[in-house]
């Protein structure tokens, strides 16, 4: 969430990100300095400037991005409004949809309590959104689109905040997918009451969304202004908690869907509840699948403030690990000190629903997309919500068998102090990674940067994007051949060239396409696998837009 | 037909083929050979057309061309069938609509054959902060940072102005216990209005009624 709330002074990313990218993109014409340049001035900077094909949406600052399984030359976009998936063929330049026929969107009902205007029907109940909502005390929310996560070739879920629920959508076609609902009984680990969209157990609805809005109760529980929680007048009022907000990213594992919430409670304090990550069975092998929050362990409580993606991760043993973002509490406006809370790498096994370790980063404030990982499976590099930095760790730490799983207190942190298992920060808030400034690009005092992390899934190749810049920084890894041996922060990362692919945010700039925000390089060997373009973004201004550039591939 | 009827007809005919070739053509008149664009007039469901057309002539490769910022830019290519039927795909529609044209490969585009699409223009969502009446801030997200918000209480009445192109962080978030006249309306409807007068769909928003139990 809160990636809006970051960015401020950008204009919104008017969505989910409210799960900060939204509500910050909205609000961001940042005024945020970053932090240096990225070069040590030894070695002159190579400039290039590419012109890169887009195809442009309707509304701006699409907030979600993501390469479909199994399909190399496909992606998929969310546009923010209307909230619809874009299939799309990055081989095409500019990049073309996949959809045989207009996209249609939500069904939309009118709904008489919420002023007689049509709302979309996301959840496929057949009834408007803001009807239901209101109807169960929460007034006429209609749904905010966000992150998206690749399923399949034929099946993603859009995260949306406001309507808190991931939907399903087929980015063939864009048209929504159906999932089985399927509340477990109440026991000691689930009341059915506490996530109040759900149907009654016993009550197997088809729909085209799952509600991510559930009550957690956390006695003694504090807010990020240190603030006790008290009970809420959503959930059980003899208890302390709070209700689920501001749904983020999400990621797929052990026949599982794992979904961030950032809780936001209130932006102009920066004031967040404890970050969750909600835990669904999905069953797949079925069809339609089915979906029914996880009876044992259904809510997970991060270590820090605002999560907002998961990302996931397989060790080379086969173990599957869930790497979420806990980017800290942010708040908007522009200036120094926007962070307010520390930000971590927490680590789920997705096996046991145990969060078993956490990766401190200090007052970073860690980017809201994924966690780019190498091809050797070595190191996860992640931008940052507020400055031009990224922020990187060795996944060889997760390699042992029994982190998590001995007899000590979880999670286990990773930062040099456990005896065990060793430290994971390469770049963190104290020693991050720089990216170059572009030369006359806005001043620090002008813009709140972000930065989004890529890598090619062959080779050392990585990409940066900077948000006010306008620049992709083009990167290159290198890593030790054995996990064994530590990763070097001076060697590991390098800038081959700076890339001007958008216009940098200044005044001079307004309808000019700018505010770059995620990027996707393409699987494969550019040239051999494919003879398209290499690297794929995201603008947000004067319109949303998703464009391909060449890089390596010509 | 006599030799020198039929040298002139030539001659007219390579003078036309030849003004293709050169472009964007300052014709006035489209060529009856020219493919042809079969398009809405304005884009359907969430902002998305399909692009196709028929070809006179058939079984040709033929470009579509986006004009933009006085400007062609090539955005795809097909070739039509041998009936004449063509089809681009599907194409979204931004907000400032879209000028197309076609010609057949190897053409200049021409700037007097456009076709043009409008837009529909959304109306703006609502984010909430806060769930509690107490707390509650409401940001409202416009499909696109430009122009301003104009928001009515229940009865049509404009109570609040918001310009979008100020670069103001906080133009889009409403503290209602600040930002709105006491007593508050128990509604409000939102539209966003672009400098050009064009306005989008309205948003409607009812204020939530004071919960029993709240700590905050």
């Amino acid at each position: 969430m809160m990636r809006l709330a970051q960015r401020t002074n950008s204009p919104p990313r008017l969505g989910a990100r409210v799960s900060a990218l939204t509500l910050i993109a909205l609000l961001g014409f940042a005024v945020l300095g970053c932090e240096g340049d990225g070069s040590d001035g030894s070695a002159p900077l190579i400039r290039l400037r590419n012109t890169a094909n887009c195809v442009t949406l309707l509304g701006g600052f699409p907030p979600g991005l993501t390469a479909l399984p199994g399909r190399p030359n496909e992606a998929a976009v969310v546009q923010f409004i209307p909230a619809i998936v874009l299939g799309l063929n990055l081989e095409a330049e500019p990049p073309a949809l996949l959809a045989p026929s207009a996209i249609p969107g939500f069904p939309r009902f009118t709904c008489g309590a919420c002023g007689g205007l049509e709302g979309p029907d996301s959840d496929g109940d057949g009834e408007a959104d803001a009807c239901r909502s209101t109807a169960l005390g929460f007034t006429c929310l209609s749904p905010i689109a966000g992150s998206l996560l690749g399923l399949d070739a034929d099946l993603v879920a859009l995260s949306t905040s406001s309507y808190e629920q991931l939907a399903f959508l087929d980015p063939q076609t864009g048209v929504t997918r159906t999932v089985n609902l399927r509340t477990p009984a109440a026991s000691a680990s689930f009341d059915p009451a506490d996530w109040p969209f759900w149907p009654s157990p016993g009550v197997e609805p088809d729909r085209t969304a799952i509600s991510t809005r559930a009550c957690v109760y956390l006695p003694g529980g504090v807010d990020s202004l240190g603030q006790p929680l008290g009970s809420n007048a959503f959930c059980d009022p003899g208890r302390e908690g709070f209700v689920t907000r501001t749904t983020a990213g999400a990621a797929f594992a052990s026949d599982r869907l794992f979904v961030a919430t950032s809780n936001l409670l209130n932006s102009d304090q920066a004031r967040f509840a404890p970050g969750t990550v909600l835990v669904f069975e999905f069953d797949r092998s079925v069809d339609p699948p089915i979906a029914r929050p996880d009876p044992i362990t259904p809510i997970l409580v991060t270590t820090g403030f605002n999560p907002t993606h998961v990302t996931p991760y397989l060790t080379p043993t086969g173990r599957e690990l869930l790497l979420v973002n806990i980017t800290g509490a942010i708040a908007l406006g522009t200036g120094p000190n926007l962070v307010r809370t520390d930000s971590a790498i927490d680590v789920i096994d997705a096996a046991t629903r145990r969060l078993i370790a956490t990766i401190p980063l200090g007052r970073a404030g860690v980017g809201f997309g994924d966690i780019a990982i190498d091809s050797t499976g070595r190191i996860g590099l992640v931008g940052a919500a507020t400055s031009g930095r990224v922020f990187g760790i060795d996944l060889a730490t997760l390699d042992d068998p029994m982190l998590g799983a001995g007899p000590g207190p979880l999670p286990v942190v990773l930062d040099g102090s456990d005896p065990v298992f060793g430290d994971a920060r390469v770049f963190d808030d104290a020693s991050p990674f720089l990216i170059p400034r572009l030369p006359g690009g806005p001043s620090p005092a002008a813009c709140t940067s972000q930065t989004a992390v890529a890598t090619s899934d062959v080779g050392t190749r990585a990409v940066a994007s900077d948000f006010c810049d306008g620049t992709l920084s083009v990167l290159s890894l290198s890593l030790p051949a054995s996990r064994t041996t530590p990763i070097d922060p001076a060697t590991a990362l390098s800038v081959d060239r700076l890339v001007e692919v958008a216009a940098p945010l200044l005044d001079s700039s307004t309808g000019l396409p700018r505010a770059i925000e995620q990027v996707l390089i393409r699987p494969g060997r550019p040239g051999i696998d494919y003879a398209g373009p290499d690297v794929h973004y995201t603008l947000g201004q004067e319109a949303g837009a998703v464009c391909g550039v060449r890089i390596d591939s010509f | 037909m006599r030799r020198t009827h039929r040298f002139l007809l030539i001659g007219l005919l390579a003078v036309a083929l030849g003004s293709n070739a050169l472009g964007p053509s300052t014709a006035a008149a489209r060529d009856s050979s020219s493919p042809v664009l079969d398009l809405p007039r304005r884009a359907q469901g969430a902002g998305t057309i399909r692009v196709a057309g028929r070809d006179p002539i058939g079984s040709r490769s033929l470009v579509l061309w986006r004009w933009s910022d006085e400007e062609f830019r090539r955005i795809a290519n097909t070739r039509s069938d041998a009936f004449g039927r063509f089809d681009f795909g599907v194409f979204p529609v931004p907000i400032d609509g879209l000028m197309l044209h076609v010609s057949v490969r190897g053409s200049r585009p021409s700037s007097e054959h456009l076709d043009r699409v409008e837009s529909v223009f959304p109306a703006p969502r609502f984010a909430i902060s806060g769930l509690e009446p107490a707390n509650l801030q409401l940001t409202i997200l416009p499909a696109l940072l430009r122009g301003e918000l104009r928001i009515f209480d229940e009865s049509e009445r404009l109570i609040l102005r918001r310009s979008l192109e100020s670069g103001d962080p906080t133009a889009t978030v409403l503290r209602l216990d600040r930002d709105l006249p006491w007593p508050p309306p128990i509604a409000i409807h939102v539209l966003q209005v672009l400098p050009d007068g064009r306005r989008s769909k309205p948003a409607y928003w009812k204020l939530p009624e004071a919960r029993e139990d709240t700590s905050r």
